[in-house]
């Protein structure tokens, strides 16, 4: 039997032993954080197809029983807190870096991005004493749990534990809602994803640098791929939540209808969003505006904009191209705000919403161009789409 | 998006049950029929209403039209479009890129120059149509030519050359798309001319839950929605300023030694060159074998090489090969091989210039004022 059909066997036993544990309210914390583990060991085979992928996800049990041990160690030496920060923060970095990503990149070590986040949420939140007493199968099934190991969203520990511990569960009303949005998310992957994938192939700028009209089909239709594909991970990832008895936080929330970039950013992967606001944005403005002062929160909000979204571009892949993109969010998202406080000040009246819609989706979709694209063909693409080839 | 309210789970069970019971009498209803409706869907196209069909059969370099079966590619080619006149004589040109006219617009290919001369066969006029397909091999040709047998050819010019004949696994694992979304034909040719036995190891088998299923798009659906778009492309052959005649020729024949399934040369895979002239026959049109134009070059290692691509030895086994194998199998063969001067190759040893195809079409109209109807 090959690893990926045994890693499916493993995943899929361990999914309905697990929808059973979590159901049954008697079931211990314990045994539920055994069989998370069993059902994402199962995953990370079945996806991988590599028996690496088994001792990766051993260093990630490793990588998780340290941090929360690190949770009451660095209660009183705050040092150990920061130093394990730092490791994380180093180990991440090089699961990201070119001569790693094919070991150890999220092909083999599946949903370490994720992990990680996950990991510095915690210890971040630790040392501002944001964490109660948390057990290490809490942690666990927070870490771990299957529903979001690959995909995402990222929670909160905070919320998971909440929801570990709640009894009050519809048992019938949970899975009702978690298959219809299974099969929401379905027909968002399979049907809307693949067809739109199949209009951007046409056109592939990578290939070859479409005519004007090329030119905006491939965007257009990207651009919705790009929404409907991540999103279906995210429904498939809620359903598969709800039927194990777990609610797991919203991560689209329509955001190409958002009237401005700031909205957007609230409703488009918002669990990374919020982490990167909670975790990058407001300490590194904080701290500036500690240090310089508020005569200089303008620079100081662009220099936050720019760090986060660069980061943000970063964390999916390390290209310039993901800088260029970080940039284009990070000073639009400093443009809006300083548009807004000008547009108070002097009460110039907003664009009608339809056309701050449009506006808005214009800016996001160009923006994709980066994400996507090698900068040159990335540029060439934008002559086709203002008309000047 | 912020998840609507969902029917309850009595309402939802209701649906999914009705739903279901509509797909499995659907299923069980297109079974029996054997029809698919996904075939018909993929027939779908903008050509017929934007123009009168392409003029060569949709091609992107990634290979993802290898996942349209034959049907839905012709769908949108110009022959699909073209009613037969009373006075034409249809001749359809198949072969590789080089035919296709890969780096030529649509009109200086070598169909575009054969039309263009206004060439009567007997009072019919000559109508030529470009069915060439980059990477093809005898297999695919002989499929091509089965799908297109229904449109009336009178003539078919099968353009080969030494590697379509690869019966290498890895080779053949290039095409693999092409002859998966294409399997009811060529399973059907398969059973029909006894070749079972060689297509069995080279197409896994359908899967045993597959034969209960009646609606099925295996991967097709996606890729035709795509291909509605084709339209608004422009054809994907970027002119190219290389000249494969000015490279140097390495010092290493390419003889294909070391590479498994090459020899002996004949292999089963000569079979299909039966296979095709066969159905042609049937579809009422003659066969001509032609063996493609390719680079002899001259120059430092010409000994030893006839181009980057053929070392001596090898092409002249298979050349060899050729014609001994047409003669005895009666299969017309015409030899093209070195007509064409080096200066005419473009970018690589198969694809020529408009002059280059001028010249091969002249040996073609040459060829066709000189045999018996």
């Amino acid at each position: 039997m090959e690893l990926p059909a045994i890693g499916w066997t493993i995943a899929g036993l361990g999914m309905i032993a697990l929808s059973v544990g979590f159901w049954r309210s008697s079931t211990s914390s314990k045994l539920n954080a055994i069989l998370v583990i069993i059902c994402s060991l199962g995953i990370s085979l079945a996806l991988s197809g590599t028996i690496l992928s088994f001792f990766l996800f051993t260093f990630s049990l490793v990588l998780i029983a340290i941090t929360w041990r690190m949770i009451f160690l660095q209660q009183n030496r705050r040092i150990l807190g920061k130093f394990w920060i730092a490791c994380l923060l180093l180990l991440f970095l090089m699961t990201k870096l070119s001569f790693a990503e094919v070991q150890i990149g999220p092909a083999i070590w599946i949903g370490v991005s994720y992990l990680f986040l996950r990991l510095l949420h915690i210890s971040l939140d630790a040392l501002h004493g944001r964490i109660e007493n948390v057990s290490l199968s809490q942690m666990i099934i927070y870490m771990l749990h299957p529903a979001t190991l690959v995909a995402g969203p990222i929670d909160r520990i905070q919320h998971s534990i909440s929801e570990q511990k709640s009894q009050v569960r519809e048992i019938f009303s949970y899975v009702n809602e978690g298959l219809w949005r299974i099969f929401f998310g379905l027909f968002k992957k399979l049907v809307l994803a693949n067809a739109l994938y199949s209009v951007t192939v046409v056109f592939d700028p990578n290939q070859r640098i479409p005519d004007s009209m090329g030119a905006w089909i491939w965007l257009s239709a990207y651009t919705f791929y790009l929404y409907f594909d991540f999103s279906a991970y995210s429904d498939i990832a809620i359903g598969t939540g709800l039927l194990l008895g777990m609610r797991v936080p919203e991560n689209f929330t329509k955001p190409y209808l958002q009237s401005n970039i700031a909205q957007f950013w609230q409703s488009w992967h918002i669990t990374l969003s919020t982490w990167l606001r909670d975790y990058v944005f407001f300490p590194i403005s904080r701290t500036l505006l500690k240090w310089f002062g508020s005569r200089y929160s303008p620079v100081i909000l662009f220099v936050s904009h720019i760090v986060t979204m660069i980061l943000s571009g970063l964390w999916h892949g390390f290209r310039p191209e993901l800088i260029i993109w970080g940039v284009w969010h990070g000073t639009g998202l400093w443009i809006y705000n300083r548009w807004t406080i000008f547009r108070r000040r002097y009460k110039i009246p907003g664009l009608p919403i339809p056309v701050s819609i449009f506006a808005n989706f214009l800016f996001v979709a160009l923006g994709w161009g980066f994400f996507a694209l090698r900068v040159r063909v990335a540029l060439r693409l934008f002559e086709q789409l203002l008309f000047l080839r | 998006m912020s998840f609507p309210r969902v029917p309850s789970l009595l309402i939802t069970a209701r649906i999914f049950t009705k739903a279901f019971i509509v797909v499995i009498i659907l299923n069980f209803i297109c079974l029996v029929a054997k029809f698919n409706p996904v075939d018909s869907i993929t027939q779908l196209n903008l050509w017929g209403v934007v123009g009168n069909g392409r003029a060569r059969l949709v091609y992107m370099s990634d290979f993802n039209n290898g996942l349209l079966p034959l049907n839905s590619l012709l769908a949108t080619h110009i022959i699909a479009h073209t009613p037969k006149k009373s006075n034409e004589y249809r001749v359809i040109i198949i072969g590789n890129s080089g035919p296709f006219g890969s780096g030529l617009d649509d009109n200086e290919t070598l169909v575009a120059q054969l039309n263009g001369r206004k060439i009567l066969v007997g009072d019919k006029l000559l109508v030529a149509y470009n069915l060439g397909y980059p990477s093809a091999t005898v297999i695919t040709e002989a499929m091509t030519i089965d799908a297109v047998a229904r449109y009336e050819p009178d003539f078919v010019f099968s353009f080969v050359t030494a590697y379509m004949f690869n019966n290498r696994q890895a080779y053949l694992d290039q095409i693999y798309p092409f002859m998966r979304s294409n399997r009811p034909r060529l399973e059907a040719l398969a059973n029909r001319f006894r070749l079972a036995e060689w297509l069995s190891p080279r197409l896994s088998p359908r899967p045993i839950l597959s034969n209960w299923i009646g609606i099925h798009d295996d991967g097709t659906l996606p890729v035709w929605f795509g291909s509605l778009f084709y339209p608004f492309v422009s054809p994907d052959l970027s002119r190219t300023s290389l000249r494969i005649a000015n490279k140097p020729m390495p010092d290493k024949p390419n003889n294909f030694q070391d590479v498994p399934g090459t020899y002996p040369i004949l292999n089963d895979a000569w079979l299909f060159l039966n296979v095709a002239q066969q159905i042609s026959i049937t579809a009422g049109a003659r066969f001509l074998v032609v063996n493609q134009p390719t680079l002899v070059n001259d120059g430092p290692h010409s000994e030893l090489s006839y181009s980057a691509l053929y070392g001596r030895t090898f092409y002249d086994a298979y050349h060899k090969t050729i014609a001994a194998y047409t003669k005895e199998n009666d299969i017309d063969y015409l030899d093209l091989w070195q007509i064409v001067p080096p200066e005419h190759y473009t970018d690589s040893e198969l694809h020529m210039d408009a002059d280059g195809w001028a010249i091969v079409a002249d040996h073609l109209i040459n060829y066709l004022e000189n045999i018996d109807y």
